[in-house]
C-alpha cells in the first residue's frame, strides 16, 4: 500500500491509498464539526435525504436505477460521534475496470458522490416535498421499529438519563422526539452548515493521482479549512445512581455505565486499552462461561469520551449476582498477577490492528481520526507501543474506573 | 491437488479429496495478512426428528436445537477452553449452526498452522461431563430467550410455519427451551459420531498461504482419523403442497406492524446443484425488480404509504423451496393484498433491460464478496457444503436469460401456495 497526500486544484485535501488488492475503488469523503447535541437528528435525516435521490437523478427509482446499471456501485453516508466531534462520511465504491467488459467506472463513482453532495433534491430553499414527506415517515418508522429490541430501548433509555445535552446522551441514530417539530427549512439549514465543514477526500484502490486530480477538476469542488476540532471530551461525570423499568420482553437487558478517564493520546492510553479488552474477557468467562447468565455480555471502551459501557441481556432474578460479580472483576484486575492474560490481549489487540490493512474501510476512518488528532496512523508504531505495555500500568489504570449508573430494563412477569 | 483459475473473479481455488473423504479447499488471496479456515459438518436443524441408531441398537430421534447444542460444547476440549487456546494465539474464533450446517472457524495473522491443527482437532473429539452438559443448558437458555425477544425473527419463523406442516424447517435452530432442558450428553455423543464423519465435513482455507505446505500439514493431521459413522434414519417428510395456514396473526411487542408473505414452491431436489442455484438466483432477481429500491413498486408502495421497508428472498434447501415478501408497514392488511396481487402479475414486468441490469448488480456483488478473506470464505464453505462452488455463481448468473426468468415465474412462484403472517403490537 502506497499512501499519497495531496491538495486538488479547489483545495481539498485527498489522501490517496493506492493498492491493487482490491477489486473495487472506494471513495471516502468526511465531512467534521464540532458536535451539536441537537443536530443529531436531523443530520441522520439530511443523510438519508443525500443519499437517496438528488438533481440529476430526482427520486429513489432513478438514483438506484443508476447505481444498479452501474454495477451496483455502493453508497452510503454515516454519521460519527467521537468525543465533540460530529463526522458525516459519504463512501462510494465501485467495481475496478478490470472487472468490466469494456467499460470504466471510476469517473461515475467521483460523480455520483458530487451528486449526492453537492446537488441535493433541493428545490426554492426546501427538499421536493413529495420527497421530503415519503423519506421523513420512512425514518420515524424506522426510529419506531428499531424500538422493538430492547437493547436500542436501554441505549436510549441510559442516553436519556446521562443527559441529552452530553455527548454520553447523544443517540447516533436520532431521536423519534427531535423529529415533532421538525421542519423541511431546517434540513436545508443543516445541509449549508454540513457542506461548508472541513473536508477531507480518501479514494483506496488501484487508480492514479492524476486521474483523480482530472475528475476532482469537474466534481466536488470543494475546499478542506483547517478547524479546531475537539475530539476529546474531558467532564467530571454525574453519578446517576441504579435505575430499572419494565418492558414487555422476555428477557432483561441491561447497561453499566463506568468512568474511565483514560483517552487516546494520554500516556496510559495503550494501557487502557488492555485493560478494556482483559475486562472484556473476564465478563465473558466469569458471567457467561462460569455462572451461565447469559449468552452474552461485552464491555465497550470509548476513548474519546473516556467511558466503559458494559451491556448484556440476562434474567432479571440473576442482576444483583451479575453486579457482584462485575465489580469483583473490577476489583481483581486493580491487583492483577494475570501477565499471561496481559500477553494474550496484547496479541489479540495487535493482530486486530494487522488486520486492518485488509479491511479498507476500517483502515481510512482510523486513519482519518488519526490525523485529525494530529497523529498518523502507522500501525508498526501502535502495535510496538501496546506491546510496550507493562502489567503495573495496566494495574494502574484498573484503579480508574468508576461505575456512574447502573440500568435494567426488566422482562415483564 | 486440483488447481482453478477463474479468471472473472480473478481467484484461484484448489481442491483435493483426502483418503478419510475430507474435502479441502484453499483459495489464496495474495498480500493479505488476514488468514482464514472454516471447519464444516452438514449438521443442522434439519436433521430435527431424524433417527440415529447406537451401538446397541437402540434408536433415538434427533431432539431440536441438538446441532447447536453440540457445536456449543464443543469448544470445551482436552486441551482446554477453545477460546483460550486461540486468544492465546492472538487469533480470533467461532462458530455457527444453521438450518443445515455447523461451522467452526477461526483466522489469524501469525500462528496460522498451530490455529489449523486446533481447528480440524477440536470439532472432531467429543469430550464432555453431564455436569457442562447441564450447566451449557442455562447458556443456551439465554441465547433461545434472546431471539424470542427478537420480533423480525419471530416473524420469520411464524411465516415458515404458516407455509410447513410437517418440514424440520419450522424447528428453531436453537430450539425451544423444552428441548433444551431434555438434551443428553447420550444423545449430544451420538450426533457427533454420526454427523462428524470427515466424509461429511469439509474444509475451506482462505489467504496468502503456501498451498503446498498447508495441503501436507492438512494431511498429516488427518491421517489415520477414520470414522465409523453411526447408521442414521432420515425422517420421512410427508409435506402437502398445501400451505399449513393461509392466514395467521401474532402478537408481539412491536412498535411497527410487520407482514410476511410466503409463497410454498416446488422443491428443487430433482435438479442437479447448478440448476438448484439458478433457479434461487432468478428468484432473487424476480424480487428486486418487483421490489427493490430501483424496482417497479417500491415508489408506489412508498407514495401510498404502505411501506418503510420491503425486502423479498428465496430459501430453498432439502424438500423445500420458498419465496418471502416482507415488510414493515402501518397497513399491514392493505399491503398484504397489494403484495399479492404485484407478484400475480408479475409475468408481465419481467424485461430483458431490468433483467440485465439485475444481473451486472448480482455479478458485482461476488466481486465485492471477494475483497475480504472472511467474508469470501464465509460464502464459499456456505454453499460448499450444499454441495455447490460458489466461483460458479458466476456461471449460474451469466447464463440467466429471458425465458429462463419467465419460465421459473411461471413454474415455481405463480403456482405457489401462499400464505400470509402478520405481527401487530400485543397492546393494540
Amino acid at each position: 500500500m502506497e499512501i499519497r497526500d495531496f491538495i486538488s486544484d479547489n483545495g481539498l485535501r485527498v489522501v490517496l491509498i493506492k493498492t491493487n488488492k482490491f477489486k473495487t475503488i472506494e471513495l471516502n469523503l468526511f465531512l467534521s464539526d464540532r458536535l451539536d447535541y441537537k443536530s443529531v437528528t436531523t443530520l441522520n435525516l439530511l443523510a438519508i435525504l443525500m443519499k437517496s435521490a438528488s438533481k440529476n437523478h430526482p427520486s429513489v427509482k432513478e438514483f438506484s436505477t443508476f447505481l444498479k446499471e452501474n454495477y451496483r456501485i455502493m453508497i452510503g453516508a454515516s454519521l460519527t460521534n467521537l468525543g465533540e466531534t460530529n463526522t458525516v462520511n459519504f463512501k462510494v465504491r465501485g467495481l475496478n475496470a478490470k472487472f468490466l467488459e469494456n467499460e470504466n467506472i471510476n469517473e461515475k463513482l467521483f460523480y455520483i458522490l458530487d451528486e449526492m453532495v453537492n446537488n441535493p433534491l433541493i428545490e426554492d430553499g426546501k427538499f421536493k416535498d413529495s420527497y421530503y414527506d415519503e423519506q421523513l415517515r420512512i425514518y420515524k418508522e424506522t426510529l419506531e421499529a428499531s424500538r422493538d429490541y430492547k437493547e436500542k430501548v436501554t441505549i436510549q433509555k441510559v442516553n436519556d438519563i446521562m443527559g441529552k445535552d452530553t455527548p454520553y446522551g447523544v443517540f447516533k441514530d436520532g431521536d423519534l422526539r427531535d423529529l415533532e417539530n421538525l421542519k423541511n427549512e431546517d434540513v436545508v439549514n443543516e445541509y449549508q452548515k454540513l457542506i461548508n465543514r472541513d473536508a477531507c477526500l480518501y479514494v483506496i484502490g488501484d487508480i492514479e493521482e492524476n486521474e483523480i486530480q482530472e475528475y476532482l477538476s469537474k466534481y466536488l469542488k470543494m475546499s478542506s479549512k483547517r478547524s479546531e476540532l475537539s475530539l476529546l471530551y474531558k467532564a467530571e461525570m454525574e453519578d446517576k445512581g441504579a435505575h430499572q423499568e419494565q418492558a414487555s420482553f422476555t428477557q432483561s437487558s441491561i447497561c453499566l455505565v463506568y468512568n474511565f478517564p483514560i483517552y487516546k493520546g494520554d500516556e496510559l492510553s495503550n494501557a487502557a486499552k488492555i485493560y478494556a479488552s482483559m475486562f472484556n474477557h473476564y465478563l465473558f468467562k466469569i458471567v457467561r462461561e462460569k455462572h451461565n447468565f447469559c449468552y452474552s455480555i461485552f464491555a465497550r471502551y470509548d476513548a474519546y469520551l473516556g467511558v466503559i459501557n458494559v451491556y448484556s441481556n440476562i434474567e432479571s432474578k440473576n442482576y444483583d449476582k451479575t453486579l457482584e460479580l462485575i465489580d469483583e472483576i473490577i476489583e481483581d484486575l486493580k491487583n492483577t498477577e494475570a501477565h499471561d492474560v496481559v500477553e494474550m490481549t496484547k496479541g489479540k489487540i495487535v493482530n486486530s490492528y494487522h488486520k486492518i490493512s485488509d479491511l479498507y474501510s476500517s483502515y481510512v476512518e482510523l486513519h482519518y481520526y488519526e490525523r485529525l488528532l494530529g497523529n498518523e496512523f502507522d500501525i508498526d508504531n501502535i502495535t510496538k507501543e501496546i506491546n510496550e505495555v507493562t502489567i503495573e500500568q495496566v494495574r494502574e489504570v484498573a484503579t480508574k474506573i468508576s461505575r456512574k449508573l447502573s440500568f435494567i430494563l426488566k422482562e415483564k412477569s | 491437488m486440483k488447481m482453478t483459475y477463474y479468471n472473472r473473479v480473478d481467484e484461484t481455488l484448489y481442491h483435493d479429496t483426502l483418503d478419510n473423504g475430507l474435502d479441502v479447499y484453499i483459495i489464496v488471496k495474495r498480500g493479505y495478512k488476514e488468514k482464514c479456515a472454516y471447519f464444516g459438518t452438514k449438521f443442522g436443524s434439519l436433521q430435527t426428528g431424524d433417527i440415529l441408531v447406537d451401538e446397541h441398537g437402540n434408536k433415538h430421534p434427533v431432539l431440536g436445537g441438538i446441532a447447536h447444542f453440540l457445536e456449543h460444547r464443543l469448544f470445551d476440549n482436552k486441551r482446554g477452553n477453545v477460546m483460550d487456546l486461540y486468544d492465546n494465539m492472538g487469533a480470533s474464533c467461532n462458530a455457527f449452526t444453521s438450518f443445515n450446517k455447523t461451522v467452526y472457524y477461526f483466522s489469524s495473522i501469525n500462528n496460522f498452522d498451530e490455529g489449523l491443527n486446533l481447528l480440524l482437532d477440536y470439532p472432531s473429539e467429543f469430550e464432555m461431563s453431564e455436569e457442562a452438559v447441564e450447566g451449557e443448558k442455562d447458556i443456551i437458555i439465554q441465547e433461545v430467550k434472546m431471539y424470542k425477544d427478537m420480533p423480525d425473527r419471530v416473524l420469520f419463523f411464524e411465516g415458515l410455519r404458516s407455509l410447513y406442516n410437517e418440514h424440520p424447517i419450522t424447528s428453531e435452530i436453537g430450539g425451544e427451551i423444552e428441548e433444551v432442558s431434555a438434551t443428553t450428553r447420550q444423545l449430544l455423543g451420538l450426533c457427533h459420531s454420526t454427523f462428524y464423519d470427515p466424509s461429511n465435513m469439509t474444509l475451506v482455507v482462505v489467504g496468502d498461504v503456501d498451498v503446498k505446505e498447508t495441503l501436507e500439514l492438512i494431511k498429516k493431521n488427518q491421517a489415520g482419523k477414520n470414522f465409523k459413522a453411526s447408521e442414521h434414519i432420515v425422517k420421512e417428510i410427508n409435506e402437502s403442497i398445501e400451505v399449513a395456514r393461509e392466514f395467521h396473526e401474532i402478537k408481539m411487542n412491536s412498535n411497527i406492524d410487520k407482514v410476511i408473505i410466503g409463497y410454498k414452491m416446488e422443491p428443487l431436489d430433482n435438479l442437479d446443484t447448478f440448476s438448484q442455484n439458478k433457479v434461487v438466483s432468478s428468484l432473487d432477481i424476480i424480487g428486486n425488480i418487483l421490489f427493490s429500491k430501483s424496482g417497479e413498486y417500491y415508489e408506489d408502495l412508498v407514495k401510498e404509504g404502505l411501506i418503510s421497508n420491503i425486502e423479498s428472498e428465496t430459501l430453498a434447501l432439502p424438500k423445500m423451496n420458498a419465496f418471502f415478501v416482507s415488510a414493515e408497514s402501518t397497513k399491514v392488511d392493505e399491503l398484504a393484498f397489494r403484495i399479492k396481487e404485484i407478484v400475480a402479475s408479475s409475468l408481465d414486468t419481467l424485461t430483458e433491460e431490468r433483467l440485465q441490469s439485475n444481473k451486472k448488480a448480482m455479478l458485482s456483488s461476488l466481486l465485492y464478496d471477494c475483497n475480504s478473506c472472511s467474508k469470501l470464505g464465509y460464502n464459499f464453505v456456505n454453499n460448499i457444503l450444499e454441495d455447490f462452488n460458489y466461483f460458479e455463481m458466476e456461471e449460474v448468473i451469466r447464463t440467466i436469460n429471458l425465458e429462463y426468468l419467465k419460465m421459473v415465474c411461471k413454474h415455481y412462484l405463480l403456482n405457489a401456495k401462499v400464505s400470509v403472517t402478520v405481527m401487530k403490537n400485543k397492546d393494540d
